[in-house]
């Protein structure tokens, strides 16, 4: 292949990548870092706008977050959600794709109807939630947890990706004279492993970040607030006591306020931050399979 | 005989069905069984009571939302003209991503630029929001700040507090959100257009720019039209999360789209059935949108949902 001389156009695309690139890294990964630096910069120091590096050094905004008590509480809410939601979600779901990649079950058109119709139809916002209190679930953690235990859109994944598997796998299986639970069990889900990984780490990131569950459910169980509810309260907060802070507070008090909320911005977010670059990957394969799936 | 296999078959298959019946029970208890809470449109609901014990009163629920009400237009123009735009929006500068993305010959930092733009969509809306408020709140966005710093500004500009900016403020927070997850749809979708095509232009003495109009973009239609429809078929929802967040005392007008007006005389004023009703007529509404664009789908390219 000979070389190609470089040409105005080539210049031109190359121009609108390096703009593209600077208008990310403005976008999405300046605005992180933003929130980090003023955290932990000096509150008499720091003044509002653009920085590049912390003024001074400082985590009053941190550690009056954790005095204030309530946050270690809340991020084992935040943790037990998320390790108990998507471990309950991957059960359900899996044992439901496996019995409905099946096709010779009996009466399987009309059981699957029933399962990917749920995709498109919903009682609405009143009626479930009457639902969850005429239940008796609300004000518990079982809310969190258990009305998201069947989820659809991981059931059609996993659905599609034990169909794709060679039938003699659990052909094999059966001749050797393993049930069906133990075929699921031992031979299906570990060849699984990649598709589970992905929806795994979906329900994970929905559970982190969910708060109106805790909103409709549990508002006044405080014991039972996660991460992501707090930092909704603290944003709202803001929004009521704006017109307190513009009339009547300092600079440095103001400077206080705004730096308590980006910490638990922080806070809430670093989990994510720190997970993300190392399981991006699967985030990737899930998407595209959901994509061709859709 | 016949019956006598059919009753053998059910006996073998019984461990699978104990194995669908979690998320069977788990769909009817928490998806199908809230559906009769429909009545309380129909009856007026007291909570605690029973959804059919109240006094009936037929559609007055939805004739007060469409008439004496009078909010059901401004309920629908605004949710439609938000999710419109932000489809429109979304999309364009996804491709655009997706395209210029392909172009970029380091793979190194095309990866790295592509897992940046994917990382918002991880990002609750609360988190969001608190991003959104650290660069354009009135009195201390740093965006604001800067411009009155220049000299540009005499004062903040209220972005997310002022009715004029509500819906800016969510397009643009709905592209920040979603534009890398599109992009990688778009991605993939480059990722299985045939490569001897390029080679065939390369050899015809095709320019960059025109691989790109002739060859990527007509490739793309397919996926452009599967995203359209799945993104049209909820065109009726909104992201209640968003939605809460963003909206305040000073743009609340502007946002009140049909999730939010259900949450308001809903849960706020606990008008239950008036809410319900109005739930109803977006399902309806829903429904009707779906099946619209499933047909016209078909109808072009073959693509469907169902």
């Amino acid at each position: 292949m000979k070389k190609r001389r470089i040409t105005g156009e080539d210049i031109f695309i190359q121009a609108c990548i390096v703009l593209m690139i600077f208008t990310l890294l403005f976008t999405m990964a300046y605005p992180f870092y933003h929130l980090i630096c003023y955290s932990i910069s000096d509150p008499s120091k720091v003044r509002p706008g653009f920085m590049l590096f912390p003024k001074g050094l400082n985590f009053d905004a941190y550690t009056s977050l954790f005095r204030k008590g309530g946050l270690v509480s809340a991020a084992g809410i935040s943790v037990a959600r998320a390790i108990s939601g998507p471990a309950l979600m991957l059960a359900v779901s899996s044992m439901a794709a496996y019995v409905l990649a099946k096709r010779n079950l009996i009466g399987h058109k009309f059981i699957s109807k029933m399962f990917v119709f749920t995709m498109y139809i919903s009682a609405g916002m009143i009626p479930v939630y009457r639902n969850i209190y005429d239940l008796g679930l609300a004000h518990s953690f079982w809310v969190y947890v258990l009305p998201c235990m069947m989820d659809i859109f991981s059931m059609v994944l996993i659905r599609t990706y034990i169909e794709s598997m060679p039938d003699g796998l659990e052909e094999a299986a059966h001749v050797d004279g393993s049930g069906y639970f133990r075929t699921y069990a031992q031979i299906v889900m570990p060849v699984c492993k990649p598709i589970l990984a992905t929806v795994a780490l979906f329900s994970i990131v929905a559970q982190w970040n969910a708060y109106t569950d805790t909103m409709f459910y549990n508002t006044s169980d405080v014991h039972l607030h996660p991460l992501s509810y707090i930092l909704m309260q603290y944003m709202k907060s803001s929004q009521l006591s704006m017109e307190a802070i513009r009339v009547g507070a300092g600079r440095d008090q103001r400077a206080n306020a705004q730096m308590v909320k980006m910490a638990i911005t922080v806070i809430t977010i670093a989990p994510i931050m720190c997970v993300y670059p190392l399981l991006q990957k699967y985030f990737v394969k899930g998407i595209m399979i959901g994509a061709i799936k859709g | 005989m016949k019956k006598n296999s059919k009753y053998l078959k059910l006996r073998e298959q019984l461990p699978l069905f104990c194995m669908l019946l979690p998320g069977f029970l788990s769909l009817l208890i928490f998806v199908y069984w809230p559906l009769r809470g429909w009545a309380m449109a129909f009856w007026k609901y007291t909570p605690g009571k029973g959804y059919f014990s109240g006094a009936f009163k037929g559609m007055e629920y939805f004739k007060m939302f469409f008439t004496t009400m009078n909010d059901a237009g401004t309920v629908v123009l605004n949710t439609l003209s938000i999710n419109f735009v932000t489809i429109a929006i979304n999309l364009s500068v996804a491709l655009l991503l997706a395209m210029l993305l392909n172009e970029m010959k380091n793979r190194r930092w095309k990866k790295v630029m592509q897992t940046l733009s994917f990382f918002p969509y991880f990002v609750s809306w609360s988190i969001t929001y608190s991003i959104f408020y650290a660069f354009l709140a009135a009195e201390n966005g740093a965006i604001n700040q800067a411009l009155v710093s220049v000299g540009l500004l005499s004062k903040g500009i209220d972005f997310l507090g002022s009715k004029n900016y509500a819906w800016q403020m969510i397009w643009l927070s709905n592209l920040w959100h979603y534009v890398g997850y599109n992009s990688i749809i778009f991605l993939s979708g480059i990722a299985g257009i045939d490569q001897e095509m390029y080679e065939a232009a390369e050899i015809d003495g095709a320019s960059r720019i025109g691989k790109m109009r002739y060859i990527t973009l007509p490739n793309l239609t397919k996926t452009l039209v599967m995203l359209l429809i799945l993104n049209s078929g909820s065109v009726f929802n909104s992201s209640f999360d968003q939605f809460y967040m963003f909206s305040n005392v000073g743009n609340m007008t502007s946002l009140e789209v049909f999730d939010m007006y259900i949450y308001r005389y809903g849960m706020k004023q606990g008008n239950f059935s008036y809410a319900t009703a109005v739930g109803i007529v977006k399902t309806a509404a829903s429904i009707i949108m779906l099946v619209t664009v499933n047909t016209v789908a078909k109808k072009l390219s073959n693509t469907s949902l169902f």
